[in-house]
């Protein structure tokens, strides 16, 4: 892949150029480093020839002093001659005494160790210490040197007696003769000489001072080495070493030195002669030491540059790899959108519903969709063959030019033509044409649509047109059409029918162009114009509900429904609903009046509840208490003045407690009945056979020397109000338990049957029965038809029964013949029904 | 009417007739000199609210509910919402069957709801069980 090769070509020029980047650094370190050396070279050299000059001046200070001290006992007179007068009379005790002293007196001074008057003839005559370290062959080595001059004479190194470096001060005692004797110094080098040598200003470990002279063509190394000890004396180099600062120095190099010391090792050295004396002295240092804070710089130097290459390095790596990924995924996506889009864009050409052609700047077609492959009737290659020109229809190619001008100028056209295909039959086509340029070159492109269902459809349209027109003027409704005027803030009359002109009695002809506000001023009270601004603004229909519209000259009911036109235009339809408003308006009236008369009529009632409720209270109440206090005081009066009441007297209080008893019980009856139409019915399923049972087992208790057979039925069950129904069949058969009275062999049956929307049950006995012909008295209260002597009997259970099973919403009656016993019936209604 | 001794029943009375048989009924048990009469429901909260010590002794309270001035259903919340008096016995004595009374009564905390017989006999029994349950049998809280 090309992209790869590119990647690495550039990858390989960043390794290129961090190389040659660090080449640069390296070549700019490394002439750093050079001019570095140079620097330390000169400092290091300063160092070696500024001690070495402060030594060796001060080497050739202390010899200096050291032979002026000679010089002045050379010079001087008492001592001198009292050594000669010794030499000449060396019995003398008392010179002898004198010398001592003064000899003593000299070796007080720190170089010198000791003193020797030596006589010529190499005969110590006095010392200052009892023993001497002068061996033979370097007292000779004093007299060869001196050669009967008369100097004052330092000499070199020797080895003295006990194995130390001994250096010694010759003087010699003369006299007009010649000399006498000679004096004798021995100097220790340690007291100052070797420490000065062998001390360095700074701290070091490898620099340190030589002191050389030549010996039979040998190196000579005077003072103690700093490295190697003392085996190292006697490694002999020549003078002529070349390389060893040393022989440098003997061979009369003074100066700066590179070379390599006794030990092989490479030094920074000095050289230079001690003035007045043979010696040479060398400062030297390792070559080592001296670069050593130089090497140590070069080296984190180093180091630092390769650690922040190797850094930068793995940064770029790290950074390229990062951006080499984000690329190619930026590079992945771009294609795959491209793959993408290429491919939409052939789904949108070639199912597109439009004809689409390319063309070249001739009108020869250069590229076609499949639409126009089915449009035209061509084949692809065919298509592909001809000029533009070819496809219109003959009498349309005039206007080729044209239109091409059209195009070529605006760069976009948009027009309708007729277009042919291959077997000659012809379409309308609206062809919007334009210029493209692709990579320079312009092509033109045609999006041509085949109009002919819109051309066909332009003329059915014109029909319609009419048929609506025709609708508009004779339809029942009443229609206006505004356009909105002002931004909204009012209508003009667009159109208006024939029915809106009737209603309104205008003609629309006045009317149509002019403000409805004008025409019509009632319309904001009306509340149409705010719904007009609200349709108008929103394009949601509204409905406005029947209103009374009024103006100086209309008075009217309308119901309006508004809506908005696509073209903007607002239609309100309307309705003259006066005459229904008005039969409406009567009908309220009517309906309020009857409201009123229902409301005066239910007030009147529920007051007269209310009495009844308070009236039956106190008869409950009030009546009993005084009937409670006759029957009471009656019964004491018997009771207390019984004795004082004759048998009619007792007769008549008996009946007063009669009647109370018999009154007592019409008000309990009263009151019962009275309280079966107020209480409210709460409705269950109730089993009316067991419940039957159940009540005469109570009655049977109130007649127990009655035989009475009791015959129950088949009865279905019924919904109603348990406590009530009860009351019904206790009444029934308390009524039929009387009747029987006087009946041995009384038969009562009790039964029922389902109907369709009632319940029938019937309760029948065989006793006295009674005369249909009183039947409208049966149920009434109070009514009875027997005398109270025969069957006694308040006449209020079969108006209490009648009661409750028209509370029930069923029906009671009776059947019967005198003599013939009785049947009393009932129904219930068996369906969810309640009152 | 006040009786000599310690008052131990209440009976709040306004017929005058009721009254006298019901004292008769307690005569024949001997213990018509522990009631005291009241005629009306003033009357009847003023003896047992008026000073501490009647609340204290009383072992029954029988009422009628048809009173002037202040009704029996009144006089009966009264006693049973105050602390003082709540544990009183009360038994409603009235003529009334209504269940709309005897309902509310029991609501309010009654005891007992009798209704007054007409028959003199069953009454004089009535009131004479009424007094010897409520004075002899019956132990209040202590």
């Amino acid at each position: 892949m090309a992209l790869k090769q590119l990647l690495e070509i550039n990858y390989n020029k960043l390794l290129i150029a961090l190389a040659v980047f660090m080449a640069l650094i390296f070549t700019a370190g490394f002439f750093y480093f050079s001019r570095q050396k140079k620097d330390t070279l000169v400092l290091i050299e300063n160092d070696l020839a500024s001690i070495g000059a402060l030594k060796s001046a001060e080497i050739a200070n202390w010899r200096y002093e050291r032979l002026s001290d000679g010089e002045m006992i050379y010079a001087g007179t008492s001592a001198k001659q009292n050594i000669l007068e010794y030499c000449e009379n060396p019995e003398d005790k008392r010179l002898e005494k004198q010398i001592s002293r003064w000899l003593n007196s000299k070796t007080i001074h720190r170089d010198y160790e000791c003193a020797h008057i030596v006589t010529m003839s190499n005969k110590f005559l006095l010392s200052s210490r009892k023993e001497h370290s002068i061996p033979e062959s370097h007292l000779d080595d004093c007299f060869k040197a001196l050669g009967g001059t008369k100097k004052v004479l330092l000499t070199d190194f020797h080895d003295a007696k006990h194995g130390d470096s001994h250096l010694t001060l010759v003087v010699p005692i003369s006299d007009e003769e010649g000399v006498k004797a000679l004096i004798i110094f021995e100097l220790n080098p340690d007291a100052f000489l070797l420490p000065l040598i062998k001390n360095w200003p700074v701290k070091t470990e490898t620099a340190e001072t030589l002191l050389v002279e030549e010996k039979n063509g040998f190196v000579f190394f005077l003072a103690d080495l700093r490295h190697a000890g003392a085996a190292s004396v006697n490694n002999k180099f020549p003078v002529t070493e070349s390389r060893l600062p040393a022989a440098k120095a003997i061979a009369g190099h003074e100066g700066f030195f590179r070379g390599v010391d006794y030990r092989g090792i490479k030094v920074l050295s000095v050289t230079r002669s001690i003035k007045g004396s043979p010696w040479f002295l060398v400062t030297k240092i390792d070559e080592s030491e001296a670069f050593r804070p130089l090497k140590r710089r070069t080296t984190n130097f180093v180091i630092l540059t390769l650690f922040i290459f190797l850094s930068s390095y793995l940064l770029i790596l790290n950074l390229w790899n990062k951006q080499n990924i984000q690329w190619l995924k930026k590079q992945s996506e771009a294609e795959t959108k491209l793959r993408v889009l290429s491919s939409h864009y052939d789904y949108l050409t070639k199912y597109a519903n439009d004809i689409i052609l390319l063309m070249d700047k001739d009108g020869k077609i250069i590229e076609a969709n499949e639409k126009a492959i089915g449009s035209y009737g061509y084949s692809r290659e065919e298509l592909l063959k001809m000029n533009v020109a070819e496809i219109r229809a003959m009498e349309e190619r005039n206007g080729i030019p044209e239109h091409i001008d059209n195009i070529v100028q605006s760069g976009g056209l948009l027009y309708e033509t007729v277009h042919r295909r291959k077997n000659g039959t012809t379409f309308p086509i609206e062809v919007s044409a334009r210029i493209i340029n692709i990579e320079g070159v312009i092509y033109f492109q045609a999006i041509i649509r085949d109009i002919s269902e819109r051309k066909a459809a332009q003329s059915r349209l014109s029909e319609k047109e009419e048929r609506y027109r025709e609708l508009f003027e004779n339809i029942r409704s009443c229609v206006a059409v505004y356009r909105a005027v002002n931004n909204g803030e009012d209508f003009i009359f667009v159109d208006f029918n024939a029915s809106a002109e009737a209603l309104e009695k205008v003609d629309r002809r006045e009317i149509l162009g002019r403000r409805v506000t004008e025409v019509f001023p009632g319309v904001r009270e009306f509340g149409l114009f705010d719904i007009l601004k609200s349709v108008y603004s929103t394009g949601e229909p509204r409905h406005h509900p029947t209103a009374l519209y009024k103006d100086n000259r209309l008075t009217s009911w309308r119901e309006n429904f508004v809506y908005k036109l696509p073209s903007g235009e607002i239609v309100a339809i309307y309705d003259d609903l006066t005459e229904k408003k008005e039969y409406e308006n009567s009908i309220i009236k009517l309906n309020q009046e009857l409201e009123g008369k229902v409301k005066e009529r239910t007030r009147e009632l529920e007051a007269s509840n209310k009495e009844l409720e308070a009236f039956s209270y106190s008869v409950s109440h009030d009546l009993r208490a005084p009937l409670r206090a006759i029957d009471a005081f009656t019964k004491i009066f018997k009771e207390e003045y019984s004795g004082k009441l004759d048998a009619e007297a007792k007769r008549i209080c008996n009946i007063i407690v009669k009647n109370i008893s018999w009154m007592s019980r019409l008000i309990d009856d009263l009151l019962s009945f009275s309280r079966v139409g107020k209480q409210h019915l709460s409705l269950t399923p109730v089993n009316m056979e067991e419940n039957i049972k159940i009540i005469w087992n109570d009655l049977k208790i109130v007649f127990p020397d009655r035989a009475i057979t009791l015959k129950v039925h088949k009865m279905p069950g019924a919904l109603c109000d348990l406590t009530m129904i009860r009351q019904v069949f206790t009444n029934l058969l308390s009524n039929a338990i009387k009747f029987t009275q006087n009946n041995s062999n009384a038969v009562i049956e009790a039964g029922g049957e389902a109907g369709e929307s009632e319940n029938t049950y019937f309760v029948k006995d065989n006793g006295v029965g009674f005369d249909m012909q009183y039947y409208s008295k049966l149920f009434s209260v109070f009514e009875r038809l027997h005398s109270s002597q025969d069957f006694e009997g308040s006449g209020i259970g079969l108006a209490i029964v009648k009661r409750v099973i028209e509370r029930h919403g069923g029906r009671v009656w009776a059947e019967s013949k005198p003599g013939e016993g009785a049947v009393f019936y009932f129904s219930l209604p068996n369906g969810e029904e309640t009152l | 009417m006040i009786a000599e001794n310690v008052v131990e029943i209440l009976l709040v009375e306004d017929n005058p007739q009721d009254v006298e048989l019901t004292l008769r009924a307690f005569k024949k048990n001997n213990l018509s000199n522990r009631i005291h009469v009241a005629k009306d429901g003033a009357e009847a909260l003023d003896f047992i609210f008026s000073n501490n010590t009647n609340n204290k002794i009383l072992k029954f309270i029988m009422l009628d509910l048809k009173l002037p001035k202040i009704s029996g259903i009144d006089v009966l919340r009264r006693i049973k919402s105050d602390e003082s008096t709540k544990t009183i016995p009360v038994v409603i004595l009235t003529s009334s069957k209504e269940e709309f009374d005897i309902t509310e009564c029991y609501k309010y905390g009654a005891n007992s709801y009798i209704v007054k017989p007409v028959d003199f006999a069953k009454f004089t029994q009535a009131v004479s069980d009424l007094g010897l349950y409520w004075l002899l049998i019956n132990q209040p809280p202590r």
